[in-house]
């Protein structure tokens, strides 16, 4: 069996003369080698263990990041006290200090796909015999394949909606946006936003005139996260209006992803507004993520809700909410299932009324919906996951394809043992 | 070498010049035994049905945990939780079932009975710091009663509220263990209000289950809340209550009503009597005032009360009344609660059956049962009844300490089958095997009627579920390869997988609901029934390599003995190293088992450590004697033959169990080919996941513990299989590298999620990673033992062998290890096994030369 599949050790008796093509197959061979793929079977193994363990103390994005998605890491010796302490008693108010170099998931996940390709290259055959393989191959190809797709192209966002409202729009956690809604007609709300982008670059640095604007914006400080404390000495107070007279918005590092106590960062800033053209101040206003209560400002003659909201994507649909449920077992408070029935309205017209479950998701206009969580003072406001993955289907295909291949392979092999058993029973 | 070639091992097996081969009654004899053992469980399992019909008892169904199930489950859960076991000795040291513990708390539990059941000793306190704060002295079992507990409760609460003030990540282990105890007491203590499970069937088509406890309790806040008129009338109908009432009345009466002055005095009143009971003044209020006080909360409107206050109320005017209208407020009390309680027939019934049984009325106990399950329970759905004596079955017979107890029975066999009496022992053990692992799927069937899922739910499933997978595949091999390994491997694996399940299952109901995002039987019986399989095959591959190793040191040991010469030091470290390996393998599965006999209390713990040291000692004497044997090898016996070159007494058994070309083939096939599936199916499994992720939250794959410990089985596999196609390791590589994939299944299985508990949580059930820790050395030191070069272990890379083979069937009797002419046919190995004392080729001086790995490329090819 090996035979077909070992690397053919190269017996080097009798060859002519090397040319320029024969170093060229020399290092395509030494790249096909199946050594080289043992070894980075064990750096790939060395390397998921560390980040496993690593996730004790980052969240896992970071992780993702850091150890996954990258050419190269380096690996705190802190996480092998770590795996001390959980499984050999090793005493827990200790650190060790210092990292070694290892090569990322990038480094060793495009190794692994040259070395594949590689071997194909110079081993390829077209026989009964290895079709298994091939399929195997070929799928983990398009695995890998379906990884940078979802990487690259897949967006994952928000979608809140209460009982009983219909909401047009998609948010993004992470990202906030400030945002002037003209409150003045309340039959149609506009909203004129700056991106967060915007905010940032802006910072301390000049104004932000747009003449979709109601008034020129200067941005004081802009925080990635933040709290609210009292204003004081040290803390003094900003705000020349609104909100923020009574609390003073204080910087904070960002939250790592294990942070027990706070999970999103609240981006918060303080943002001085111009009429438009003019040196004319308007006030200077709190805008944060954190608060809830609305804040109106009045500039000329029309009325504004000014915040910092999470980002916001209008969509060609509206989703109603008719119902929330979350079921318990009886007598119990462990969850059953959590459910939104919905409308979905397209802009043609269209109606649906669907209901999405955990494990039943609404596939829509290539979004897919899923029951991602809920207000728990309430329950009655869903939140949808709302994710857009255009590779989302290849992981389904290279699983058949890969499972086809293990199946014809060992199963080749199979076959082969058990009938050479009977042959000689 | 092909696995086509007769492997001369079992050669007897199918042979038709064997059909009666010697103890051929043994099997059938063993099979016998074991059935004749589970007949004999089955017989005795039910509880007792007199005085008091424990059996009837036990199969009313309530609803715990989300689904309906007999009290016979309820009763030995519970009493797993707190007592770490499912039966209890009572006060006489009789062994009584769980149910009868369940009655008799519900019975007689409550604090105003304080009966049988406070005098158990059921909860099982370890901590012994925990002991000393509760004055309690250390004993056998460890297991105390809820009256000896009570003599301190007030400390356990105090070391209960301070811990909780405490963050989490700053308790300590007592903090927690001081929970752990309190939240048992509470069961208790909530069982015997009625509380826990729902006792109250539903009452009309498509009602809901109630909670007697909570319908109780509401029926003794109304009937407070209607008593108060009551007694407030009573005390208005007496003009001169005030004058007739004594201090201490008085007294007793503020306690219960001093919650109450703020609600009924204004602010102001408040304020004054604040500045009058400044401690200056000697007595600040007056007697006037006091009564004052007190006539005013006696007389306060309930209805602008809260329950709990109304209670408080009741409970001082009680104080404040005459005698006998003291007694007529507790009888109207009583009366009330009667007719409030049996307002539902059902919940009437149950306190009729507790009072019965606690005033030792087994009869009327016995009718009130019969008549509940007769006639309370005809609004339950039907298939919600059918499944009821099928659990109560399966509670009672407890199948899988069943199966531990076959398993070991089939260990004890197949370790002696290497000494003696091979063939009869491994076909014993087969037969056994085959009924063991139908009771085995028996249960696991039963759990999956009960449950109506697929069979596993969650980690205590999955144990028993990987190793139902194992003793299967491990009969599978046997099949392939009659060498008794695969019998071995699954009755190792079988009890081992079944310990394991037993320490989890004291964590509560093993049949439990599933969480939201779980509740799905798809996914359950494709990925995770995948996974676990995956797990499952990586395992038996891992055990084969141990075998496999464990045969290789006994191989060294031989083969040392078998050379002549003296050896050098090195030589000597080797050996050394072999010897203690032989003997640390067969210990550690000693320990095993000794481990599982004191987990499931058949021995005392004392009574494993005693047995551990005297197996280790055993070994030790052993392990050194070899060594002596061999540092001494020049020498002679006393005017005897040189020993040099001979295989001493001692080790001669080991000639059964050394390797040879054969069967290091052999069982090298196994582990590849097993190693095979197992890459099949853990791949298949974690795709799987991954799809299932994409299913519920949109993420095909998300990098947590769970899945990266999955796809690392996934890589491990892949890598051995690669790196044995590359031909960087041949069969002892294959075998020691599957030693070290049990390491990484081990780590998916259970150390990820160790990962997020174990720094959070100190010492709050540690057992999965103290598991982890000595299952990772246990491997580390067969893979070190593994690595030995293979110049020490040559004769078992060679085709003519320098002494005996081992042919299974055989026994080793003869006088230096030689096979006697027993074999019917010259097979190849038969030839082969031509006595040596004839001079053979040195197994030392051979470096990995070209000779070998000419040899081994062309034994490559030929595969």
């Amino acid at each position: 069996m090996s035979a077909a599949t070992a690397a053919p050790k190269t017996a080097p008796a009798g060859r002519p003369a090397p040319g320029p093509l024969d170093h060229a197959l020399r290092v395509l061979k030494a790249v096909a080698s199946l050594r080289l793929t043992v070894v980075l079977f064990a750096l790939g193994v060395a390397l998921i263990f560390f980040g496993t363990v690593a996730q004790m103390d980052n969240g896992v994005w970071t992780v993702v990041e850091r150890y996954f998605w990258s050419w190269g890491v380096w690996v705190p010796f802190e996480l092998f006290n770590k795996v001390g302490q959980v499984f050999f008693d090793l005493p827990r108010d200790t650190h060790w200090a210092g990292s070694f170099p290892f090569p990322g998931g990038k480094l060793i996940g495009g190794a692994m796909l040259l070395n594949l390709l590689a071997a194909h290259l110079v081993r390829f055959k077209l026989s009964w015999k290895r079709s298994g393989i091939l399929l195997i191959h070929g799928g983990l190809i398009l695995l890998f394949f379906g990884e940078f797709t979802t990487r690259e192209f897949a967006v994952e966002q928000r979608m809140v909606i209460p009982e009983g409202e219909a909401v047009n729009y998609t948010q993004d956690a992470r990202i906030s946006e400030l945002a002037f809604v003209d409150v003045t007609n309340p039959a149609a709300e506009t909203a004129t936003v700056v991106p967060e982008a915007a905010l940032k670059e802006h910072a301390g640095a000049g104004r932000i005139a747009d003449p979709k604007l109601p008034a020129d914006v200067e941005v004081i400080e802009f925080m990635a996260n933040s709290e609210f404390v009292p204003p004081s000495k040290t803390d003094p107070n900003r705000a020349t209006g609104g909100i923020g007279k009574d609390r003073v918005a204080r910087k904070k590092p960002e939250v790592s992803g294990t942070d027990a106590e706070q999970k999103v960062d609240i981006q918060s800033a303080y943002v001085t507004l111009y009429k438009k053209g003019t040196d004319q101040p308007l006030g200077t206003y709190l805008v944060s993520a954190g608060l809830t209560k609305k804040q109106e400002v009045e500039i000329d003659g029309k009325r504004y809700d000014l915040s910092l909201r999470p980002r916001r994507y209008y969509k060609p649909y509206t989703i109603h909410l008719v119902k929330f449920r979350f079921d318990r077992y009886l007598g119990t408070q462990t969850p059953k299932n959590y459910s939104s029935e919905i409308i979905v309205r397209g802009d043609d017209g269209s109606e649906t009324r669907t209901t999405i479950k955990m494990n039943e998701p609404l596939r829509y206009e290539g979004e897919t919906f899923y029951q991602g969580g809920f207000d728990p003072e309430t329950e009655t406001t869903t939140i949808l996951q709302v994710v857009k993955n255009p590779g989302w289907v290849i992981p389904y295909v290279s699983c058949a394809v890969v499972t086809l291949g293990l199946l014809v392979h060992f199963g080749i092999y199979l076959t082969q043992f058990l009938s050479r058993r009977r042959a000689a029973a | 070498m092909t696995p086509t070639e007769p492997n001369g091992l079992a050669p007897a097996a199918d042979s038709p010049a064997r059909t009666r081969p010697k103890l051929g009654w043994l099997p059938w004899a063993m099979l016998a035994v074991g059935a004749v053992y589970l007949i004999s469980v089955y017989g005795r399992m039910a509880p007792p049905t007199k005085p008091a019909d424990l059996d009837a008892f036990g199969r009313i169904p309530v609803v715990d945990g989300g689904r309906v199930k007999p009290l016979e489950t309820v009763a030995r859960v519970n009493l797993r939780l707190i007592s770490q076991r499912e039966e209890f000795y009572d006060d006489k040291g009789a062994k009584q079932p769980a149910i009868r513990w369940l009655l008799e708390v519900m019975a007689n539990g409550a604090p105003e009975h304080k009966g049988a059941s406070w005098k158990y000793e059921v909860f099982r306190i370890e901590n012994d710091q925990l002991l000393t704060l509760l004055d309690l002295k250390p004993r056998e079992g460890l297991r105390y009663s809820r009256a000896e507990i009570e003599k301190n409760r007030d400390k356990l609460d105090k070391r209960v509220r301070d811990a909780e003030a405490k963050p989490k990540e700053k308790r300590d282990l007592v903090d927690n263990k001081a929970a752990e105890l309190n939240h048992r007491v509470e069961i208790f203590d909530n069982l015997a209000r009625f509380g826990g499970p729902l006792l109250l069937p539903p009452q009309s088509a498509g009602g809901e289950w109630g909670s007697l406890g909570q319908y109780r309790m509401t029926a003794i806040m109304q009937g407070f809340r209607d008593a108060v008129p009551f007694a407030q009338e009573r005390l208005r109908a007496e003009p001169n209550w005030l004058a007739r009432i004594t201090k201490e009345q008085e007294d007793a009466a503020f306690e219960h009503f001093r919650g109450l002055v703020p609600r009924v005095l204004s602010e102001a009143e408040l304020k004054e009597l604040a500045e009058r009971v400044k401690p200056k003044a000697a007595n600040p209020l007056t007697d006037a005032d006091m009564k004052g006080i007190l006539y005013r909360v006696a007389m306060t409107d309930p209805a602008k009360l809260l329950p709990v206050e109304e209670r408080d109320l009741l409970f001082g005017l009680q104080q404040l009344l005459s005698d006998a209208d003291r007694q007529a407020l507790r009888d109207r009390v009583t009366a009330d609660l009667k007719r409030r309680t049996d307002a539902n027939p059902a919940a009437g019934q149950w306190v009729r059956m507790a009072d019965a049984y606690r005033e030792s009325k087994p009869d009327e106990f016995n009718r009130l049962a019969g008549e509940y399950r007769g006639t309370y329970l005809q609004h339950v759905p039907a298939d919600e009844l059918s499944k009821l004596n099928v659990e109560v079955a399966y509670d009672r017979f407890q199948p899988f300490y069943q199966c531990v107890v076959l398993y070991i029975l089939v260990v004890v066999l197949s370790a002696v089958s290497w000494l003696g009496w091979n063939e009869p022992l491994r076909r014993s053990s087969l037969y056994l095997l085959y009924l063991t692992l139908a009771l085995h799927t028996v249960a696991l069937i039963v759990r999956m009627y009960v449950q109506g899922r697929p069979p596993v739910t969650n980690l205590y499933s999955s144990a028993v579920f990987i190793g139902w997978g194992c003793v299967g595949l491990g009969l599978v091999l046997e099949k392939l390869y009659p060498i008794g390994i695969g019998n071995l491997l699954a009755a190792v694996l079988g009890f081992a997988t079944n310990i394991i399940s037993h320490n989890l299952a004291a964590s509560g109901d093993t049949m439990e609901m599933m969480q939201a995002v779980l509740d799905t039987n798809f996914w359950l019986a494709t990925h995770v029934t995948t996974v676990t399989l995956g797990y499952t095959a990586t395992f038996v591959a891992g055990f084969v390599g141990v075998a496999f190793v464990t045969r290789l040191v006994a191989t060294v040991v031989r083969d040392a003995f078998l050379t002549p010469g003296t050896p050098s030091n090195k030589d000597l470290l080797v050996f050394g190293a072999a010897a203690a390996g032989l003997v640390a393998i067969p210990v550690m599965l000693v320990a095993l088992v000794l481990k599982a006999l004191a987990d499931y209390e058949v021995i005392h713990d004392a009574a494993f450590t005693l047995l551990l040291f005297l197996t280790g000692a055993g070994g030790f004497v052993y392990a050194v004697t070899l060594l002596f044997l061999r540092a001494s090898a020049e020498g002679t016996d006393a005017g005897g033959p040189p020993v040099a070159g001979t295989l001493p007494g001692p080790a001669k058994v080991l000639d059964a169990l050394a390797l040879d070309a054969v069967a290091g083939r052999n069982m090298a096939q196994m582990v590849y080919g097993v190693v095979c599936f197992a890459t099949l199916l853990s791949f298949v499994g974690t795709v799987l996941g991954g799809i299932w992720a994409d299913q519920s939250w949109g993420r095909f794959w998300g990098w947590d513990p769970k899945e990266n410990g999955a796809v690392l089985i996934v890589l491990w596999n892949a890598l051995i299989l690669h790196a044995r196609w590359a031909g960087m390791v041949r069969d002892r590589g294959v075998a020691v590298l599957a030693v070290a994939g049990n390491m990484v299944t081990a780590w998916s299985w259970f150390g990820t999620n160790q990962l997020g508990i174990g720094l959070h949580a100190y010492g709050f059930d540690n057992r999965l990673a103290t598991g982890c820790r000595y299952f990772w050395l246990s491997q580390l030191v067969v893979i070190g033992l593994g690595c030995i070069p293979q110049r020490y272990w040559a004769s078992a890379t060679r085709r003519v062998y320098p002494s005996a083979p081992a042919p299974a069937p055989l026994p080793a009797a003869s006088t230096n290890g030689h096979v006697v002419a027993s074999v019917p046919a010259p097979t190849p190995a038969a030839v082969a096994a031509a006595p040596v004392a004839a001079p053979r080729p040195n197994p030392q001086p051979q470096p990995a030369g070209p000779g070998r790995g000419g040899k081994g490329k062309k034994n490559r090819k030929k595969r």
